[in-house]
């Protein structure tokens, strides 16, 4: 058998850790985890069935990435909870439990470092809005914490960013109504951030989210009350202000998001009263672009996680609430394992 | 006229129901009562159905799971009480009466 370095010319790398940066076609062994990996191209854009989540579920909280997630909240039909799960790209297991159960509740942040905003934990909020709550806890890897809340109740509001630091817009609800007022998480404290340009009368709910920043974030489409109530528009936040920017292709509520603001990924929503899509675009930082749908049309799938080239959606409504998981895999630069026996 | 679709029945178990290959080469795309609906790709899409232990159905067959799946779901959705959240509109743990689904050919 030829060697390796009698084809390419070189030896193989053995180090500690994966090199970073790492080129197309570079070869290594990772004497940490005793694996050759080299970095390759995948050509295939595609969704895959992934284990299901333990039990049917929707509008949960969502965090991390394809590797690293975490699901909390929920109202799976039943009745809202505080269950928490944690997925490590193969299977789920329980983690902390939250202090309030609620649903349609919207988080962000990685597994081991989240945050939780929002939601609706009864019919009233603490300010006495109907279906809003301004409690806000964050996880730590094992347990959650509550923090300072927030001067609004968030309904089924929108947030990108970590732990400590957060953006969140689109359904606060206090008196009167702020609607798209924007609020700045930091190290606690909450502050006001300009409104979202579109969404109102009733509000911008449950958009797909891009970007894992507080400074930088883009939300997609989402459900603003009206008839029909899903829309296509899109802003992007810079830290200061919002823009209006290129609109997806297919309207929708309740999608999925993952990625950043210039390589991005919205999946799946609702369509229609009940209708739901599996629809999946790409975003390059300018243009939307249609890839391969979801084979199971849902919404409510996920907040964001995971990039542009790896990510899942976990559970969903269709109407009912599913237990159905699929991972994404996108078209691009990848590092692989090489199987050895 | 060709059919575009073919249709099984397969309970996905999760990781390797799907492969990232098999959604690209058959679109495959969940109804209510296991039935997936698959593009005819002859020899491939047999393949798969054997692999998830599926049984091939007709248009006709698997219009029927779905339509007998959609009317379950809508018995137990209008046997829940008119005051119960999940039937009201504005409340956050609504959610709408399953709609009847026709197949495509």
């Amino acid at each position: 058998m030829a060697a390796y370095i009698n084809i390419f010319g070189q030896k193989i790398q053995y180090i500690s850790s994966d090199p970073d940066p790492v080129q197309e076609g570079q070869v290594w062994y990772n004497s940490t985890s005793n694996a050759l990996k080299y970095r390759g191209f995948n050509a295939v854009a595609a969704w895959a069935s992934a284990t299901a989540l333990p039990g049917a579920d929707r509008n949960c909280g969502y965090s991390g990435t394809a590797t690293a997630g975490l699901v909390f909240g929920g109202n799976g039909g039943g009745p809202r909870h505080n269950v928490t799960y944690e997925y490590n790209g193969s299977s789920w297991t329980s983690g902390g439990t939250m202090n309030t159960s609620k649903g349609y509740i919207t988080g962000c942040g990685i597994q081991t470092a989240s945050l939780a905003f929002g939601g609706e934990g009864g019919a009233s909020g603490c300010y006495g809005t109907t279906y809003g709550s301004c409690t806000t806890e964050q996880y730590n890897g094992s347990s959650w914490t509550s923090t300072t809340n927030a001067p609004y109740d968030g309904g089924a509001t929108n947030m990108a960013g970590t732990s400590t630091s957060a953006i969140t817009a689109g359904d606060a609800r206090g008196t009167p109504a702020p609607i798209l007022q924007g609020l700045l998480f930091n190290s606690g404290s909450w502050t006001s951030a300009p409104n979202m340009n579109t969404g109102a009368p009733a509000y911008r709910s449950q958009c797909g989210i891009l970007g894992t920043s507080s400074s930088s974030a883009i939300f997609v489409g989402g459900d603003n009350g009206t008839s029909p109530p899903f829309i296509a528009n899109v802003e992007q936040w810079n830290g200061s202000s919002w823009t209006e920017i290129t609109n997806i292709n297919t309207g929708r509520g309740d999608p999925g998001g993952a990625g950043s603001v210039t390589a991005g990924l919205v999946f799946g929503g609702k369509t229609g009263p009940s209708s739901y899509t599996g629809a999946t675009e790409s975003w390059n930082g300018s243009a939307w672009t249609e890839l391969g749908d979801l084979n199971t049309n849902r919404g409510n799938s996920s907040g964001n996680r995971g990039t542009s080239l790896a990510t899942w959606a976990a559970g969903g409504e269709s109407p009912s609430a599913v237990t159905t998981v699929e991972e994404w895999t996108g078209a691009g630069e990848t590092t692989k394992t090489v199987a050895t026996s | 006229m060709t059919k575009i679709y073919q249709y099984c029945v397969a309970e996905n178990w999760g990781k390797g129901f799907i492969t990232h290959t098999n959604s690209i080469k058959m679109s495959p795309k969940s109804f209510p009562g296991n039935v997936w609906r698959i593009s005819t790709n002859s020899q491939y899409s047999n393949k798969w159905v054997t692999a998830v232990n599926g049984v091939s159905k007709t248009l006709v067959e698997a219009q029927a799971i779905v339509d007998a799946e959609i009317l379950l779901q809508q018995t137990a959705w209008d046997a829940i009480p008119e005051d119960d959240e999940r039937k009201i509109e504005e409340s956050m743990g609504y959610f709408p009466r399953p709609t009847d689904i026709t197949l495509e050919e």
